[in-house]
């Protein structure tokens, strides 16, 4: 987990604006997403996120993955609707426009065991 | 659970079957004849979604889709079947892979070539992946373990329009099987 400190700091929530000058280009071409609990898992508080546009689906995963602290045999599932699952090699920038509504992306999350 | 009845995986793959060609995507839909068919095939492809099955009451159908999967070593061809477990009551994914020469990729070839995801995770290849009968044509084909699908498939705030899309969707991508984006249009749901 090489890539573990870059997790942390380049997902930001939109309620803390505290990034100076230089990263405000860098915010207008970061795309808003919407995290929509379902099932059993546990609910994320902050639901609107901006995210780096190239980030692929199964980064997305794994930053909830790891933000909710869960054990490793449990996985998260992402999907657009209530009935697509995205690739895990799609980037958001796709899904965004395929998907995104009024400027947002809405992404469904839940978690279970997937084997065994 | 979300389990699916053998009428609504026939329903809902059809309704697959006809987004696929909305999209121009490649999945075919294939059913099993009669036993005592001339016919030297045993199963034959349904081109038109409003032709009658032969028998309805079995699970004698499935979805067929093929590709070629870029490895380290080679091209290896791969086709993926969507088949209704009657035991478990939900699609099962079966899929076979060969190489450029022909030969048949064992367990242990497809487990490090096609499923690069969980190369750290050996010891749980036997809880994933199993070779076993496929249950339409009798052919051993590689099977992705149902026995956690229902449950996935369960874990939906609301109920899923079409759990087969669904399915594809979510165990797909741990054998290299994608759908495209346009498959979550929900429009496309209404065709």
């Amino acid at each position: 987990m090489a890539d573990s400190e870059d997790t942390q700091t380049s997902i930001t929530s939109t309620n803390t604006i505290t990034t100076p000058t230089p990263a405000t280009d860098k915010d207008k071409s970061n795309l808003c997403i919407l995290l929509n609990a379902t099932g059993n898992v546990p609910i994320i508080k902050k639901r609107t996120w901006t995210v780096d546009p190239n980030k692929t689906v199964s980064w997305i995963q794994k930053f909830i993955h790891k933000y909710l602290k869960l054990d490793a045999s449990e996985q998260i599932f992402l999907y657009v609707n209530q009935t697509f699952a995205p690739a895990p090699d799609q980037i958001i920038k796709n899904l965004y426009d395929c998907h995104g509504t009024n400027g947002k992306l809405v992404l469904y999350y839940c978690k279970n065991q997937a084997w065994g | 659970m979300a389990s699916l009845t053998w009428q609504e995986f026939l329903t809902q793959s059809r309704q697959f079957l006809r987004m696929s060609q909305h999209l121009n995507d490649k999945w075919e839909l294939y059913e099993k004849v009669m036993p005592f068919s001339r016919d030297s095939k045993s199963y034959r492809q349904i081109y038109n979604l409003n032709m009658s099955l032969q028998n309805q009451e079995e699970p004698n159908i499935f979805l067929k889709f093929s590709q070629k999967v870029r490895s380290k070593e080679d091209l290896i061809n791969v086709e993926y079947h969507i088949v209704y477990s009657v035991s478990y009551q939900v699609p099962m994914l079966y899929f076979q892979a060969h190489r450029s020469d022909g030969s048949l990729l064992d367990l242990e070839a497809t487990w490090r070539l096609l499923m690069l995801e969980f190369q750290s995770r050996r010891e749980e290849l036997l809880q994933m992946l199993t070779q076993q009968e496929h249950p339409v044509l009798f052919r051993p084909f590689m099977a992705l373990h149902p026995c956690r699908t229902a449950e996935v498939l369960d874990q939906f705030g609301q109920k899923s329009e079409n759990l087969v899309l669904t399915f594809i969707s979510l165990y797909g991508p741990h054998v290299q099987l994608q759908l495209s984006n346009g498959y979550g249009n929900s429009e496309l749901l209404k065709l």
